[in-house]
């Protein structure tokens, strides 16, 4: 899956948990000012999950701190 | 709540003539059987366990408990049904008891199907279990990791991170009733609703 697929579609994913607009996220963005806490980030994941077919267990959700560490993860386990 | 142990108790029964309790402790680190999660226990093995903790409580794990359960939880699975075939409670989502909601949340998840299940004809059943795994695998995940995290400050060692935990069991009721406040006959209902009158299309 090319890199802009899944930004644009982690985007209106991030959108329909948090309702940040989609020009507001950047990879650099820490996931605690979208307002993600240790288990709404599990919403995103399960939402991501679904959306890329891919299993992200919670210990490497845990490790993930800013937009693009997500991002990262998709990318490489949908390679 | 102490170092590597905690003891939950209630009294049960009609005059509320008998104590329940729960004894929970941080070993095994690896439970020594794969085919069982029972185990029996030495003569005074509990009450060591819980030396020096208040006298009810070493009154209470005085007697001899004959056996110890392993506590257990599951990976998050991501499917949770094929073709006609479809699991739900522990089978799907087992976790620690420590938010008791094993019990609840399989029944969240039959009231689920019960609410979708009725009018699916049988080459609808792939969608309507799509539905029924989309409304119940966050919930539940979360309720799973939130009872794992919640082992670890049940169980901590004394030191400045007590202050916070006990802090943190002052705001029970906020930090906690997206568990006890869901609704998941009307969470149901609502995507019932949602997919047979869907919203129109923007303008």
């Amino acid at each position: 899956m090319q890199q802009t697929e899944i930004e644009t579609a982690f985007a209106e994913l991030v959108e329909n948990i948090t309702g940040t607009q989609p020009a507001r996220i950047d990879r650099d963005l820490n996931l605690d000012k979208l307002g993600l806490d240790s288990l709404s980030k599990i919403d995103l994941a399960v939402a991501a999950e679904d959306r890329f077919g891919i299993a992200i267990p919670d210990e490497d959700l845990e490790r993930f701190v800013v937009v693009g560490d997500l991002l990262d993860y998709v990318h490489r386990t949908t390679a | 709540m102490g170092p590597d142990a905690h003891l939950l108790h209630y009294a049960i029964g009609g005059n509320a003539d008998y104590v329940n309790f729960f004894a929970v402790v941080e070993y095994p680190k690896v439970w020594p059987h794969a085919d069982k999660w029972l185990d029996s226990i030495e003569p005074g093995e509990a009450a060591a366990a819980f030396a020096g903790w208040h006298p009810a409580v070493v009154e209470m794990v005085a007697q001899h408990l004959p056996v110890r359960w392993g506590l257990f939880g599951t990976r998050p699975l991501l499917n949770w049904y094929r073709g006609a075939v479809v699991i739900l409670g522990d089978a799907a989502h087992a976790m620690l008891p420590h938010h008791g909601q094993g019990a609840n949340t399989t029944i969240e998840d039959a009231i689920t199907l019960a609410e979708l299940l009725p009018g699916t004809a049988l080459d609808g059943l792939g969608p309507m279990l799509a539905k029924y795994q989309s409304l119940r695998r966050a919930r539940t995940r979360k309720i799973q990791r939130s009872s794992w995290i919640t082992n670890s400050l049940l169980h901590l060692p004394d030191g400045p991170q007590l202050a916070e935990r006990d802090q943190r069991v002052t705001r029970f009721p906020e930090d906690f009733g997206w568990i006890h406040q869901f609704d998941a006959l009307q969470t149901a209902h609502n995507a019932t609703q949602t997919q047979r009158h869907p919203a129109p299309p923007h303008a």
